[in-house]
């Protein structure tokens, strides 16, 4: 049950399909999440997601297990992602919220309140450069080393550092620029 | 230390590398300076909402749907795959087949001189067929000529015998008229008497 990737991988070589279903189940979970983060929106990015894994199936006899698989399979995920990214440039696409855990801790204004306060990451992930974005999910939301995010982009070390700086400062500006804009909302509204 | 520094530390903080003295280094000048304070609290509650932002659940379906797309895809690549050997094998066996006939079965005939007998055979039976049409074509003249003749002859002897029946017929009507004229000179001579 507990096979490493390698053992499965070797499997699913061998010809047995369902072998690669034990894979998925390991995978999919960030594999969906960094197309949602990326994409914004739940239908692109289950397409996304399901795109990649079909690409991990027929491309396995090329996977070099030096890397953890995690790593190659989210290298196949993000250029999908900057793909359709790119494709969609004049497109406008609802954002979904992605709310969807309740703890049942919250007051229903506190869960109304962080649901708009995620809305409003989404909406500013959304916004940032396609080159950047990518780099912001890796570190920030799937937790991903240097080294990972290096063997991911291809780019070299100063790139990823430079390129998740420059990220991160956008990202604050954007949320700083949407929180002001609330206020003054917020202010006109009292008015 | 220099406002610059401390930009790199704001950065080595989010990269989750910083010493605990790096971490006072930098809480220390943020006290003093209200810019970089600002900087790191805004940036810090950017990246916190970004890595509190919830993992989401993958729909439901997810894998078998990817499962049956693999295979759909499999099945049509292992269908073109056996069209593809399919048409080289009858391609092989067409060119197979061409090579035995231009360098064994021809050279084999021309060889054994099949060839020159299966030429006289043809033209026996050629000319065979050709004797036997003119053949057939000249009985049949033959005999229509004949049934040509033996109508006439019939016609003559049908002739010849109707005239004879007249003719005995004739005469016979003669002799019945002859016989009752000599009945009635009779009658009349003995009533005379």
């Amino acid at each position: 049950m507990n096979a490493s990737d390698i053992e499965i991988i070797n499997r699913c070589l061998g010809g047995e399909v369902d072998a690669f279903g034990t894979l998925i189940e390991r995978y999919k979970r960030a594999i969906f999440n960094t197309a949602f983060r990326m994409m914004g929106n739940r239908e692109e990015a289950e397409d996304i997601s399901q795109e990649a894994f079909i690409r991990i199936y027929n491309s396995l006899s090329r996977y070099n297990p030096e890397y953890k698989f995690m790593t190659w399979a989210l290298k196949i995920t993000t250029n999908l992602c900057l793909d359709n990214l790119r494709k969609r440039k004049a497109e406008t696409v609802p954002i979904d919220d992605g709310f969807e855990l309740k703890d049942g801790k919250d007051t229903p204004e506190e869960e109304y309140i962080r649901k708009e306060n995620q809305l409003r990451v989404q909406k500013a992930i959304n916004q940032l450069p396609d080159k950047y974005k990518e780099f912001l999910i890796l570190f920030h939301h799937q937790n991903l080393s240097y080294q990972e995010i290096m063997d991911i982009t291809g780019e070299s070390l100063t790139i990823v550092k430079n390129r998740l700086y420059r990220a991160r400062q956008m990202l604050k500006e954007t949320l700083m620029h949407s929180e002001k804009e609330d206020d003054a909302y917020a202010v006109q509204g009292n008015k | 230390m220099q406002c610059r520094e401390t930009n790199d530390l704001i950065m080595k903080y989010f990269d989750h590398d910083i010493s605990e003295l790096e971490i006072e280094m930098l809480l220390k000048h943020n006290e003093k300076c209200p810019g970089c304070a600002l900087e790191f609290d805004a940036m810090k509650e950017a990246l916190s909402a970004l890595e509190e932002l919830p993992l989401l659940e993958v729909p439901e379906g997810f894998e078998a749907k990817v499962l049956e797309s693999i295979r759909m895809r499999d099945a049509a690549v292992n269908h073109a795959q056996s069209l593809v050997f399919w048409l080289i094998g009858i391609l092989g066996l067409i060119i197979f087949a061409c090579n035995m006939m231009s360098f064994v079965i021809i050279p084999y005939i021309r060889d054994s001189g099949i060839l020159l007998i299966a030429q006289n055979v043809i033209i026996y039976a050629v000319t065979g067929v050709l004797e036997l049409l003119r053949e057939a074509l000249v009985t049949l003249s033959l005999s229509v000529g004949k049934l040509l003749i033996l109508r006439n002859v019939l016609l003559r002897d049908y002739m010849d015998a109707v005239m004879m029946v007249v003719f005995a017929f004739v005469g016979m009507n003669l002799l019945l008229i002859s016989k009752l004229k000599l009945q009635e000179d009779w009658e009349g001579l003995r009533n005379e008497f």
